[in-house]
C-alpha cells in the first residue's frame, strides 16, 4: 500500500451511484492514488478541466449526459488521458463509440481487474 | 305213350320246378326239361309273353342254353304270335317245305315240331314248342299231352311271373332308393363309381362288374367289383372289353350269354355271361357298366330284361349323383379359388397399408415370405429375402422362412411370430453375392430388374455357385426383384426344395404382385421418413426461433435488471471486502464477511451468465487473438479460487499455439465456464489441467483447448443433457454455463467433445477450427 504524497496520480471516478463512487475512492486511495469523483457528465468535464487528473473511470449509463458522450467530450479536450469504461453492461463493449476508450471493465465487487488496468495504463505495473 | 301215372309224374316235376326256385327262368327251364322228357322230344322251348312289350320271350328251354339266348328275333316271334292267334296246336314237318316255327338254332335239324299256345282266361300268356329230330311227324298223342299240360301250366306261369316280378321290382326299387341316398351322400367320384359297380352286381345277381370310363386312351377300368365271385381279382377280369367297346360305339346294350360264342368278333368263345350297358354322364364322361356271370348256384343264367332295366335305372341314379358330385366339387373348387383370391387380396391390401418405419418393413417382408410359404397361401417350401447394397454392389442374405413356420398374425403385430432361432435367417445371413453378370441368377434379377422362374433343374452356372452352396441344388425356384422407383431394394427367392413341385404360373404371378406392392410400401416409407425428417427439422427450426425470441426478450430484461442489480452488488461486495480487511485475523466477523463475498461472487456470476446467454445469439466478432494470452488470463482468474479448494491448476500451454481469429469475449466466457465447472467438480487435493495445441480437426486445421479434472466424472445418464440450458446438478447454478460455452464454440464452427471417464474425471475438449482471419470491418 502506497502512502499519499504529492507524486501520487489523480484518478477521476465518474459514476452516478454514490456508494460506487465511495467504494472506488476508498479502494483506489488504498492503492495510493488521489481520487476525485463526479456524479454526472457535467461535473466530470468541469473537474477534468480544473484538476487535470491522470486517468478517468467512466460509467456509461448516467442521467443526463451518458458516458459515451462524456468520452467524446474528453477526447475533444485531451486525446491522451487514459479512460476506462466501467459499466454494468457488457453490450457496449463492441460499440464503436467506446473504441476511443482505453479499457472496458464490467463492474464487479472484486476490483482487481480495474486496478490492473489502471496500473497498466499509468505505467506502474512493473 | 301217355299214361295217368306219367302225367302225375310230370305234374310233380313241374310243381317241384316251381317250388325249387322263384326265378321264372329256372322254373321254366326245368319245366321244359321235364316236358321234353315226358313227350320224348329232342327240344322243348317255353316262350312267355312279356306284358309290357307284348312280345314272347324265350324263358325256358330244355338242354344247354346257347348264345341264342333270349334275344329271339322279331320275325320268329311274329310267327309264334301267329301261332298263338290261331289259338290251337300247330304241327309242322320238314317235309312240308314250310319254315320251322321254332326260331333260331333250336329249330335247326328238326324234322317235325309242335307249337301250342298256353292260355290264361282266354288270352295267351305263353307258347310251348317241342321239336323232334328223328321223327318225320309229331308222334300221336303229343297234341293231347301238350293240351293237357297247357291247362296246368298257364296259371303257374302267370302267377310265378307276376309274383317274381313284383317281388324283384319291390326289392330293386327299395335297393335303388337306398343306392340313390347312399350315392348322394358321397362326395368323391371314385367312391361313387365303386358303389355303382358294386350295387349293379348285387342288384342283377351278378358275380361281378367292371365300370369303364372312356379316356384319351380308350376305355379304362375305373371301378371293379368281384365280391360275388370268389377268387376273381382285378387282373382276372372277364374279357368284357370288346363287348364294352361295341356297346359304347353303338350306344346300346350288348348281351352275351355263356357258354357260347361271342357275337361278331369272329365268334370267339366266351366263358362268362355279360351285360354291357353304355352310359353318359350329364355333360361329362361316357362309359360302360359291364355286369358278368349272372348265376343261380352253378347254373349260368342269361340276363333278362329285368336285370337290364335295373342296371339302367341304377346308372340313371348313378349319373345323377355323379353330376351332383361334379357340381359340388366345382363349387368347392370355386370356393377354394375364391378363398385363395381373398387371401391374395388380403396380403396385397396388408402390404399396401403397411407403412412406415424400417422395423415395419422388415416385419412386412417377413410376413410376405411367410404368406407365400404357408399352406394356406401358395406353400412354397422356402422363401428368402436378399437385400441389395448399391454402394457395395452386393446382395446380402437377410431373411429366410420355411414352409410350416407359423404365420405372424398380422404384419403390425410385433410380438407374434415364430419362436426360437430362425434357422433359415442364419443359413443365409453369411451369404453375400456380388452383383455382377457372371455371379448367377440373383445378380441377374437385380441387373435386369426382372423376375425369373425355373421349372427344371438348372445348371450351377446359371444359378450361381454361391447360391447352390448355401441353398442346395433346387429343382424349381423363382426370383423376383423388390423395386422401389428404379432402385432395386432386394430380391425375393422362393423354391420347392423338398417337394420339387414346379412353380405354377398363378403362384408366380402372386409373388410378383406381392413384391410390387412391397416395393411401393417401402417407397412410401422412404418418403414418409423423408417427410418426417423434414418435419422434425422444421419443428426444430421453429423451436429455435421461439427460443431466440424468448431469449431476445430475456436478454432485454436481463440487461435492464443487470444494471439495477449489479451496482448494489458491487457496493455490497466491495465494502464487505474492505470490512473484512479491517477486522483482525481472529475475528469471527471475517468468516461472516467471507460468506457475503462468496455469495456476491455467485450472484455476479449468475448475472453474467444470464446476460451473456441471452446475448450469445448475437454475431461472432472475430479478431486475431493470442490464444496463449487468452488462456493465461482465464487461468489467472481461477488460481486463487482453486487454491481455496486445494485444487492445483496446471497450465500446459505450448508457446506454439497459433494466433487464431475468434470472438475473444465469447471464447473466454466459454473457457471460464468450463474451468469453473472443472473446479467445482474436482476432487480435493487434485489437479485441473488446462492445455491447448494445434490439432488437425475433421474439417481442417484447428486448435483444441482441453480442460481435464480428476473427480467423479459425469453420471452417464446426465451426459446427454449437460449442454442443455438450465440443466444443473449443483443446485446453486443457473445451468447456463455449458450451454453458453457450447453456443459460443459452435458459433465459431467448432464443437465441445466430452471425454467422460466415470469415477476418474472428465476432459472437455474445445475444438475450434482456424478460420481465415477476417479483414477490417468484417465481423465474421
Amino acid at each position: 500500500m502506497k502512502s499519499r504524497d504529492d507524486s501520487s496520480r489523480t484518478i477521476l471516478v465518474v459514476d452516478d451511484e454514490e456508494s460506487i463512487r465511495f467504494l472506488y475512492r476508498e479502494e483506489l486511495e488504498d492503492e495510493g492514488y488521489r481520487v476525485i469523483t463526479a456524479a454526472d457528465g457535467e461535473e466530470a468535464l468541469r473537474k477534468l478541466r480544473k484538476d487535470g487528473p491522470d486517468l478517468v473511470t467512466l460509467d456509461i449509463r448516467m442521467p443526463g449526459m451518458d458516458g459515451i458522450e462524456v468520452l467524446h467530450r474528453i477526447r475533444e479536450m485531451d486525446k491522451k488521458i487514459p479512460v476506462i469504461m466501467s459499466t454494468a453492461y457488457g453490450e457496449y463493449r463492441h460499440d464503436f463509440n467506446v473504441w476511443a476508450s482505453d479499457a472496458y471493465v464490467i463492474k464487479t465487487a472484486n476490483l482487481d481487474e480495474l486496478k490492473a488496468h489502471i496500473k497498466r495504463l499509468l505505467g506502474d505495473d512493473d | 305213350m301217355s299214361s295217368s301215372s306219367q302225367h302225375r309224374l310230370l305234374s310233380g316235376e313241374i310243381l317241384k320246378a316251381f317250388q325249387v326256385s322263384s326265378d321264372p327262368q329256372v322254373q321254366l327251364s326245368r319245366t321244359a326239361q321235364a316236358l321234353a322228357g315226358w313227350l320224348g322230344a329232342d327240344v322243348c322251348l317255353l316262350y312267355v309273353l312279356e306284358m309290357e312289350s307284348g312280345r314272347f320271350l324265350l324263358r325256358g328251354r330244355s338242354g344247354p342254353v346257347s348264345s341264342e339266348g333270349i334275344a329271339s328275333n322279331p320275325e320268329e316271334e311274329g310267327r309264334l304270335l301267329e301261332t298263338t292267334r290261331a289259338g290251337a296246336l300247330q304241327l309242322w314237318a320238314s317235309r312240308s317245305g314250310s319254315p320251322c316255327p321254332l326260331p333260331g338254332p333250336s329249330g335247326k335239324g328238326l324234322r317235325s315240331a309242335a307249337v301250342m299256345p298256353v292260355e290264361w282266361r282266354g288270352r295267351p300268356v305263353a307258347v310251348m314248342a317241342v321239336g323232334f329230330r328223328k321223327r318225320a311227324r309229331v308222334p300221336e298223342g303229343t297234341a293231347q299231352d301238350m293240351a293237357s299240360v297247357s291247362g296246368a301250366l298257364a296259371p303257374l306261369v302267370r302267377g310265378s311271373l307276376s309274383r317274381y316280378y313284383q317281388t324283384r321290382m319291390n326289392e330293386i326299387a327299395g335297393v335303388l332308393l337306398r343306392v340313390s341316398e347312399r350315392l348322394s351322400a358321397l362326395s368323391d367320384v371314385q367312391a361313387c363309381l365303386a358303389h355303382i359297380a358294386r350295387t349293379g352286381a348285387q342288384l342283377t345277381e351278378s358275380s361281378g362288374s367292371v365300370l369303364r370310363i372312356q379316356g384319351e386312351n380308350g376305355l379304362k377300368v375305373r371301378a371293379f367289383f368281384a365280391g360275388n365271385l370268389p377268387g376273381t381279382t382285378a387282373i382276372d377280369t372277364p374279357n368284357d372289353l370288346p363287348f364294352a367297346r361295341e356297346a359304347l360305339e353303338k350306344g346300346r346294350t350288348v348281351q352275351v350269354d355263356a357258354p357260347g360264342l361271342a357275337p361278331g368278333d369272329g365268334g370267339r368263345p366266351v366263358r362268362h355271361n355279360l351285360l354291357c350297358i353304355p352310359f353318359e354322364e350329364r355333360g361329362g364322361d361316357r362309359g360302360v357298366l359291364c355286369l358278368f356271370d349272372r348265376k343261380h348256384g352253378e347254373e349260368p343264367l342269361p340276363y333278362t330284361r329285368l336285370e337290364r332295366e335295373t342296371a339302367r335305372a341304377l346308372l340313371r341314379v348313378g349319373m345323377n349323383s355323379l353330376y351332383q358330385i361334379g357340381r359340388e366339387n366345382e363349387v368347392r373348387r370355386m370356393t377354394t379359388s375364391l378363398q385363395r383370391r381373398v387371401r391374395e387380396l388380403t396380403l396385397l391390401h396388408r402390404i399396401s397399408r403397411a407403412v412406415i418405419d424400417r422395423e415395419d418393413i422388415t416385419r412386412l417382408l417377413r410376413s410376405i415370405l411367410e404368406t407365400v410359404t404357408s399352406v394356406e397361401g401358395y406353400g412354397f417350401d422356402r422363401a428368402f429375402l436378399f437385400l441389395h447394397d448399391p454402394q457395395e454392389q452386393t446382395l446380402r442374405g437377410h431373411l429366410g422362412v420355411a414352409s410350416g413356420e407359423r404365420l405372424t398374425h398380422d404384419s403390425r403385430d410385433g410380438e407374434a411370430g415364430p419362436q426360437g432361432p430362425r434357422v433359415l435367417d442364419e443359413m443365409i445371413s453369411g451369404l453375400t453375392i456380388p452383383v455382377r453378370r457372371d455371379s448367377g441368377i440373383l445378380a441377374r434379377t437385380v441387373l435386369e430388374q426382372r423376375s425369373f422362374r425355373m421349372r427344371l433343374p438348372s445348371d450351377q452356372d446359371l444359378v450361381g455357385e454361391e447360391v447352390v452352396r448355401h441353398l442346395g441344388n433346387v429343382p424349381s425356384f423363382a426370383t423376383v426383384p423388390l423395386l422401389s422407383e428404379s432402385r432395386v431394394l432386394g430380391v425375393i427367392w422362393v423354391d420347392n426344395l423338398r417337394s420339387a413341385r414346379p412353380i405354377e404360373a398363378e403362384e408366380y404371378q402372386l409373388l410378383k404382385s406381392a413384391a410390387a406392392q412391397a416395393g411401393l410400401a417401402v417407397e412410401r416409407s422412404f418418403q414418409a421418413a423423408a417427410l418426417e425428417q423434414l418435419n422434425s427439422q422444421l419443428v426444430e427450426l421453429r423451436n429455435r426461433l421461439m427460443q431466440w425470441e424468448k431469449m431476445a426478450a430475456l436478454g432485454e430484461m436481463a440487461a435492464s435488471v443487470a444494471h439495477d442489480i449489479r451496482n448494489p452488488l458491487v457496493s455490497i461486495g466491495g465494502f464487505t471486502r474492505r470490512l473484512r480487511n479491517l477486522l483482525p485475523d481472529d475475528d469471527r466477523g471475517r468468516k461472516y464477511a467471507d460468506i457475503i463475498i462468496q455469495e456476491v461472487n455467485r450472484l455476479e456470476r449468475t448475472l453474467a451468465n444470464v446476460t451473456s446467454y441471452a446475448r450469445s445469439y448475437g454475431v461472432v466478432n472475430r479478431s486475431p487473438v493470442s490464444l496463449y494470452g487468452l488462456l493465461s488470463e482465464c487461468a489467472g482468474l481461477f488460481r486463487e479460487n482453486f487454491r481455496k479448494k486445494q485444487v492445483t491448476l496446471r497450465q500446459d500451454l505450448g508457446r506454439g499455439i497459433p494466433e487464431i481469429s475468434l470472438d475473444e469475449r465469447q471464447i473466454k466466457q466459454a473457457v471460464i465456464n468450463v474451468l469453473f465447472n472443472a473446479g467445482e467438480a474436482a476432487a480435493e487435493h487434485s489437479e485441473v489441467v488446462l492445455s491447448a495445441g494445434a490439432r488437425e480437426l475433421d474439417r481442417g486445421p484447428g486448435v483444441v483447448i482441453s480442460i481435464t479434472n480428476q473427480g467423479e466424472g459425469i453420471d452417464p445418464r446426465d451426459l446427454q443433457r449437460i449442454f442443455r440450458p438450465f440443466f444443473t446438478t449443483k443446485g446453486t447454478g443457473t445451468g447456463l454455463g455449458l450451454a453458453i460455452a457450447q453456443r459460443a464454440v459452435s458459433g465459431h464452427g467448432g464443437e465441445i467433445r466430452v471425454d467422460n471417464r466415470h469415477g476418474e474425471g472428465v476432459t472437455f475438449n474445445i475444438c475450434l477450427p482456424i478460420a481465415p482471419i477476417p479483414g477490417p470491418g468484417s465481423d465474421g
